[in-house]
């Protein structure tokens, strides 16, 4: 009986219930509610299940020491949200490290916009498609494929604040609090990440390349 | 207001760059109709407008990854364990701690200065003991402990100390349960064994004769542990309360 109504809750005061109770039940139900949008966020990030489902629980682990420093000023959402996309940077520096991948980061204006150059590569202004060819006729499956892998090639900087804003929803001020930078930066990264994945989709999917199987480069 | 024909190009760049905020509608109204005023007479970036819709539409039609399991259960379990390490974790046991991506064994400083203190303890008993301050302890040589492994009647059963290390290391007590393997004896290795095959006689394990005092071999001992009573007698070995091994002289 009790489970059925704490199920109506919002997530702040099942927190508060939580704090007060310590039945885990409590917990569970939050980490519930909320796992398949952290799961989601880690996937689009990683690019990888297994790092993703590692990604939730170590992020609700850290939810659930941390939560005495949780304080109502911020959704209970964006702050769970800010953890994952922590570990995740964190997950991808370890991966960088381990197979010493220079991150290339595409930038037009690479020459005035240091801020873009986050990340350990140096910027390009050209960015050659290294992927496999365009195929005329791709079913839903293989077209949310290619995205996925399109995304994963695009700089972190760019990628998380693309995966919040166009897959997630966030505004431009909650990606901002949550990144902890400006709108204005937001705003470039968007930019210049939409400007990135188009050129690497267009191949895919541009109404001229359809008809034609390949495009040599 | 500006008509369609004066249009200017060189603010193409700028529209391109506001077009995503614009698309998002995260532009104030004054630029936003800046912006709405070039798209009516620019194809460019109108078509850019459209490209850049494609894409978001795209991306925000992306399926929502199935998930794999439900996390719940995983989450609590991982959340216990963890309230249980910190509880056992710095007095008791050396804990490994991971640094970075390697995990170092930390012990306690007090276990440390112990350890540390028990081994000076023991070298300074072992070679600035003085001997007529103790029982007249002679441990067993090599050799003649060598000697007496040969013999093939020690029984290969799970000694008690063997079985205690088994609850904490199984990798120590799997060693120490298989059977001693035999030492390969040679005649030409051992001064009793020579002599006994050219028919001299040999001073006897039990002999007053001066031994030269080393350490048993481990697996001896675990060996040793589990013998009782006519074990120990056959060989003339026993311990004394210091748990060091002597013959009976």
């Amino acid at each position: 009986m009790r489970m059925e109504s704490t199920v109506d809750l919002t997530d702040e005061a099942l927190i508060d219930k939580y704090r007060e109770e310590q039945d885990m039940a409590l917990f569970k139900i939050l980490v519930r509610r909320h796992q398949g949008r952290v799961f989601a966020v880690a996937y689009r990030l990683l690019g990888s299940s297994e790092e993703a489902e590692e990604i939730v629980q170590d992020c609700f682990v850290k939810v659930h020491q941390n939560l005495h420093k949780y304080r109502a000023h911020s959704t209970f959402s964006s702050w769970l949200l800010r953890i994952c996309q922590n570990l995740c940077m964190d997950a991808l520096r370890m991966r960088h490290r381990r197979k010493d991948i220079a991150a290339i980061s595409f930038d037009p204006q690479a020459q005035g916009q240091e801020d873009e150059n986050f990340g350990s590569g140096k910027p390009v202004t050209q960015v050659a498609d290294a992927g496999p060819g365009p195929s005329q006729v791709l079913d839903q499956e293989e077209q949310t494929r290619i995205i996925e892998e399109s995304i994963q090639r695009l700089p972190e900087n760019q990628k998380i604040v693309l995966v919040l804003h166009d897959i997630q929803g966030l505004s431009y001020q909650q990606i901002a609090d949550q990144v902890g930078t400006s709108i204005g930066t937001v705003r470039s990264r968007l930019h210049y990440g939409r400007l990135k994945l188009k050129e690497i989709l267009d191949p895919y999917f541009s109404p001229e390349n359809r008809t034609q199987p390949l495009k040599s480069r | 207001m500006e008509k369609p024909s004066q249009a200017r190009k060189e603010d193409c760049p700028q529209i391109e760059e506001e077009l995503d905020a614009y698309l998002d509608m995260e532009l104030d109204d004054q630029r936003a109709e800046a912006i709405e005023q070039h798209l009516a007479v620019c194809g460019d970036c109108t078509g850019r407008l459209e490209e850049l819709s494609a894409l978001v539409s795209k991306l925000q039609a992306l399926p929502e990854p199935p998930l794999p399991r439900d996390f719940g259960d995983l989450v609590e379990a991982r959340i216990k364990a963890t309230e249980q390490a910190q509880e056992i974790a710095p007095a008791e046991l050396a804990a490994p701690v991971q640094v970075g991506t390697a995990k170092v064994f930390q012990f306690p400083r007090p276990l440390l200065v112990a350890a540390a203190a028990l081994a000076l303890v023991v070298v300074g008993a072992t070679f600035f003991g003085s001997p007529s301050s103790k029982a007249p302890i002679a441990t067993v040589p090599d050799q003649s402990v060598t000697q007496v492994a040969e013999k093939p009647a020690l029984p290969v059963n799970v000694p008690k100390a063997v079985e205690h290390r088994q609850e904490s290391s199984p990798a120590v007590a799997e060693k120490a349960v298989a059977p001693a393997p035999a030492p390969a004896l040679k005649p030409s290795d051992n001064p009793h064994l020579v002599a006994q095959s050219q028919g001299k006689s040999v001073p006897s394990l039990t002999s007053p004769a001066p031994l030269a005092v080393s350490q048993p071999a481990p697996e001896l001992i675990a060996e040793y542990d589990d013998i009782v009573g006519d074990g120990i007698d056959d060989y003339g070995i026993s311990t004394n309360e210091d748990g060091l091994y002597a013959i009976k002289l």
